[in-house]
């Protein structure tokens, strides 16, 4: 910078320091905003695919009913298209995980116990070793590591297992493990563990798999391919008498929860996006302020030889200074942010963050978003700056003589009954219309958002307010094998707190279609018409009707994968090996994820084999909070054990409620922290307007401050101006945020519940962006409208 | 053939539009300044003065009439073609000295040859040392403006007005913000540079100031009401 202009550009910079960090910090948020989200991203997505890659995962996963042994796991083996088998023993018994501990014991949770046949030569879902011991000698337990956020699990100590049959067995904690492909613990609320064949044969398994698991060459791709090879396999396991209950074949080549995390990184990064745009708002405001400052100094310039070309240069110049400035600041800052993020995400995910450096296709995307937004958005401000004449510039009284033309102005001029300070702060507002409308642009834009996410969290929960509705039980029995409907309820009735309790059964099923084609496998439950323990939003059709037969249920997410059902039609499904027709007489919504279908109990009987049967007690209970629901579901078991019904597991809505709410509000909080950033960068905005107003008003004010104004007056007046552009945002931001909050709450809704949210606008966040907005304008007006009041009568006579 | 003067204006004419109607600011001005001469335009305010300043340095556009000055026709040159000749041809100093704060004292001198592209960093370097010696502000060179008096504002501003060597000054009100042994000081400067030939044009109310030019130049309600020699002129001229 060896040119005096140069200079004069570089201490532009470092002589007005406020402006620079207005400038600087609002590309520097902006910037923050989008490195964090896609490089974030980007990480995670990495993470995902690593996971995948260690994990080996299973293109097909069947689960039995009755056990199976290697020999049939090897014919599998050979079957054309299949890589590699294997089998496993998975089962369900409680965990006592501090049986010695005075305070913490007899607070057991639900444990599922994986055995593999070798764990030293894993080919498929393979559990790799992470802390202590692994693999587990026999009378050894190895946790999954997201064991950890359920319970605080410390190695080599004992724990206890209670099997079904009420007998308990003490096992040594040995160490950790990692598997990649499974579902973290507290999705469930189920630690998962791993254990050998030895153990589960002293815990009195029996010595054969009830789950296989298959990879298949690497020339099948084809999603329809891996479903025809599930079908051969399936078919091949259920000749050999093996009947399969559940099939999973998941979208091959990508996590399972990437489709979830590609969908919320681009909710992230719009709201990225905007605030990039509210930045930029900011930038022009900015610029417009600086411009304004340096009329005067563009016409001397232009006085002394200076051409368009040469000033516009030196102006740009200084923006580039800016937003090289503001990289320096936001990459390293965002790269700590996206690991950060990415970390956390990652840790809900049960994956690992794959390094801890930003790709530099990231750092690249900032560079140009850092570097493009400012130059963009000053383009126009100096541009006009520049070109105005020399007279022009050197005749600039810094009185705006405009006001008054106008349909508004003149409105104004109308209003009366307030106090003139007041009418001045008013009226002043609109003085300038475009840089009001920057700045309510950006207030507005930055309000919005921030309602918005307090919006879509409030319909996320009324959404799962809902799903909670849906399943109108409190505790979910599952049985360890179908029992006698009748009995398994009184029994349950039995138990002191429970009031209502209704058998259900379910059973997998194949929907054969009409090119007798077979679907995925479905859950199918079977309850009483007059079921009391759910609760379904009909949307096509009607609810089952007593003593009717073959009627069928679908929930709405059923048409993902089988879009030509309609009310009315014939389905044929296929149900333990039996095909049967069924008539679909409505579409409820879903509550869930997976798709359901509902039918009459006694009729699934009748197709399954076994009357009067349950394999599941819907329980509701007198108290419905998570302590009282979590005692039921203990006293239920233990009764239900007592009398020799075996229980599988037990769900309560609170403990299922609250992983969704834990794993939302995650989110929530994410959001809500890129919110109070687009909240700053609009008060910056508004605090560089309220600078160039006293700026250009400064002779205005030397004649208030003549005829008698003191320095609180002059405060007053343009803090009140501060306090009316906020109001407005407010209003504007309300507006904007329903139709915003609708939409963001619409594609949420079709990711993670494949249909539109439960809208519900949040009165909360409405009531806290007036609170923010009004400390915002009293905050960003405090600093110039005190500068204003400073000036002296005899400096703004000289003023320039 | 006679060498045309610096200044050469035929019918020139400036008119305002106000809210009441169109303001004649230049009414039929005609005047002619050759090459070393130093004149005063003198009036009352408000009388047109600055407009006819601002349209010999085209710092503004006349609404009808011919204006050739330093050789350009300033009717049909662009802002930009304006600006390049201003550099080269013309020194203005302003009543209220117009430098920039960001800047130091020889950095203000320095910058006109900048944007004209004018010698290498050293010899701007020592042009300005050249001229702040000139208008006696040597010491001051590295310090910013804001450290420096009015007095010492306005020769640096005279300074900057002649980086570039041009053959033509003008100033508007150059005493007009100083106290009186300040002004002499500029008065002086200003002096000296007509005696070494340069062309200047001041306007100005400061009576002393209008005694120093060849010529003077009245104006009244935008019209040159009377083009005299300074002294028989400058003692009777008093402005409200």
């Amino acid at each position: 910078m060896g040119s005096v202009r140069w200079r004069k550009v570089l201490r532009d910079v470092t002589a007005y320091r406020a402006r620079t960090v207005a400038v600087v910090g609002s590309i520097a948020i902006g910037v923050f905003a989008i490195g964090t989200i896609t490089g974030a991203s980007a990480l995670l997505g990495a993470g995902l695919d690593q996971a995948y890659a260690a994990g080996r995962p299973a293109a097909v996963t069947l689960y039995t009913a009755t056990g199976f042994d290697r020999e049939l796991v090897d014919a599998v083996e050979r079957m054309p298209g299949v890589e590699v088998a294997q089998g496993r023993r998975s089962v369900v018994a409680w965990l006592d995980p501090f049986p010695d501990d005075p305070v913490r014991r007899g607070g057991t949770r639900e444990v599922q116990l994986i055995a593999l046949p070798d764990f030293e030569d894993q080919e498929i879902d393979r559990v790799l070793p992470r802390t202590g011991q692994f693999p587990p000698g026999r009378g050894e337990i190895v946790f999954e590591r997201s064991a950890l956020r359920l319970v605080d699990i410390g190695e080599g100590g004992e724990v206890m297992v209670r099997t079904a049959d009420g007998r308990e067995h003490r096992l040594r904690a040995a160490g950790l493990a990692y598997e990649p492909g499974a579902s973290p613990a507290y999705y469930f609320g189920r630690l998962n563990a791993y254990v050998t064949f030895e153990t589960l044969g002293d815990l009195g398994w029996p010595d054969s798999y009830n789950e296989l698991r298959v990879r298949v060459t690497d020339e099948v791709t084809d999603p329809a391919q891996i479903q025809q090879i599930a079908d051969d396999v399936r078919q091949r396991i259920e000749r050999a008498g093996t009947p399969v209950t559940f099939a999973v074949v998941p979208s091959p080549g990508k996590h399972p929860a990437q489709e979830i995390v590609t969908a919320v990184f681009l909710v992230l990064g719009a709201i990225g996006f905007l605030s990039l745009f509210v930045a930029g708002f900011l930038i022009v405001n900015t610029i417009n302020v600086l411009m304004a400052q340096h009329i005067r100094q563009i016409g001397v310039m232009k006085v002394i030889g200076g051409r368009t070309r040469q000033i516009f240069g030196m102006y740009l110049t200084l923006i580039l200074l800016y937003a090289v400035l503001a990289l320096l600041i936001a990459i390293p800052f965002a790269a700590l942010a996206a690991i950060g993020l990415a970390t956390v995400a990652a840790g809900l995910l049960n994956v690992d963050v794959s390094g801890v450096i930003v790709p530099p296709e990231i750092v690249a995307l900032e560079v140009a978003a850092g570097l493009a937004m400012p130059l963009l958005a000053a383009l126009i401000p100096i541009q006009r700056g520049v070109r105005i004449t020399v007279h022009a510039a050197i005749t600039d009284t810094g009185i705006d003589e405009r006001f008054g033309r106008g349909l508004v102005d003149r409105l104004l001029a109308r209003l009366q009954g307030l106090s003139r300070p007041m009418l001045l702060s008013i009226r002043s507002t609109f003085r300038r219309k475009a840089r009001l409308a920057l700045t309510l642009a950006a207030l507005t834009l930055g309000g919005a958002v921030f309602m918005t996410i307090f919006t879509v969290r409030g319909s996320l929960f009324a959404t799962l307010d809902d799903t909670a509705r849906y399943f109108n039980y409190d505790v979910q029995v599952q049985l360890s094998e179908p029992a006698r409907a009748t009995t398994v309820t009184n029994e349950v009735l039995r138990v002191p707190g429970t009031v209502a309790a209704e058998p259900w059964r379910f059973a997998s099923a194949l929907r054969i279609r009409p090119d007798a084609t077979e679907s995925a496998s479905l859950v199918v439950f079977g309850l009483p018409a007059e079921a009391e323990t759910v609760a379904p939003v009909i949307q096509e059709g009607r609810w089952l009707l007593p003593g009717e037969g073959n009627a069928l249920v679908a929930t709405s997410n059923i048409r993902r994968d089988e879009p030509d059902l309609d009310v009315g039609d014939e389905v044929v499904l296929r149900i333990a090996g039996k095909n049967s027709t069924w008539m679909l007489v409505g579409i409820v919504q879903s509550p869930t994820f997976a798709p359901f279908l509902y039918v009459d109990t006694e009729t699934l009987g009748r197709v399954t084999g076994g009357m009067d049967r349950a394999g599941m007690v819907m329980v509701r209970t007198g108290s419905h909070d998570g302590p009282a629901q979590a005692e039921a579901a203990r006293a239920i078991r233990e009764h239900l054990e007592s009398t020799g019904i075996g229980v599988a597991a037990t769900t309560t809505t609170s403990d299922v409620m609250g992983t969704i709410y834990t794993v939302f509000d995650t989110l929530v909080i994410i959001v809500s922290l890129m919110a109070v950033l687009l909240g700053v960068v609009g008060g910056l905005g508004l605090a560089g307007t309220m600078t160039m107003n006293v700026v250009e008003r400064s002779r205005e004010i030397g004649v208030i401050r003549a005829i008698g104004a003191t320095d609180g007056a002059v405060l007053r007046i343009f803090v009140g101006e501060g306090i009316v552009i906020g109001l407005l945002a407010w209003l504007l931001g309300g507006a904007l945020s329903l139709p915003l909050s609708k939409v963001l709450s619409d594609a949420l809704g079709e990711v993670f519940v494949q249909r539109p949210l439960a809208f519900s606008p949040s009165l909360v966040g409405l009531g806290l962006w007036l609170v923010i907005v009004i400390i915002l304008a009293v905050v960003g007006t405090l600093t110039p409208a005190h500068r204003a009041s400073r000036i002296a009568v005899r400096e703004v006579l000289g003023y320039e | 053939m006679p060498e045309r003067p610096i200044i050469d204006l035929r019918g020139v004419v400036k008119d305002y539009p106000t809210g009441a109607g169109s303001f004649r600011a230049l009414a039929d001005v005609t005047l002619q300044v050759e090459a070393g001469e130093m004149v005063a335009i003198v009036g009352k305010s408000g009388c047109g003065k600055s407009t006819l300043l601002n349209m010999i340095t085209g710092i503004d556009r006349p609404t009808e009439g011919d204006l050739i000055v330093a050789g350009l026709d300033l009717r049909q040159a662009s802002e930009n073609d304006l600006a390049r000749w201003r550099g080269q041809n013309v020194g203005i100093v302003f009543q209220f000295f117009q430098l920039i704060p960001t800047l130091t004292v020889a950095e203000n001198v320095m910058l006109p040859m900048d944007f004209a592209g004018r010698g290498s960093s050293r010899e701007r370097r020592a042009r300005a040392a050249e001229l702040l010696e000139l208008v006696e502000m040597s010491d001051q060179a590295d310090k910013l403006p804001l450290a420096t008096s009015g007095g010492q504002q306005q020769r640096i501003a005279i300074a900057r007005a002649l980086a570039n060597d041009p053959p033509l000054l003008v100033t508007d009100e150059p005493t007009g913000n100083l106290d009186s042994a300040t002004a002499r000081q500029v008065i002086e400067v200003f002096a000296r540079l007509a005696d070494a030939g340069r062309t200047v044009v001041l306007v100005t109310h400061d009576a002393e100031l209008a005694a120093q030019a060849r010529r003077v130049v009245h104006i009244v309600d935008g019209r040159i009401a009377a083009a005299a020699p300074a002294a028989a002129s400058a003692g009777g001229y008093v402005d409200g």
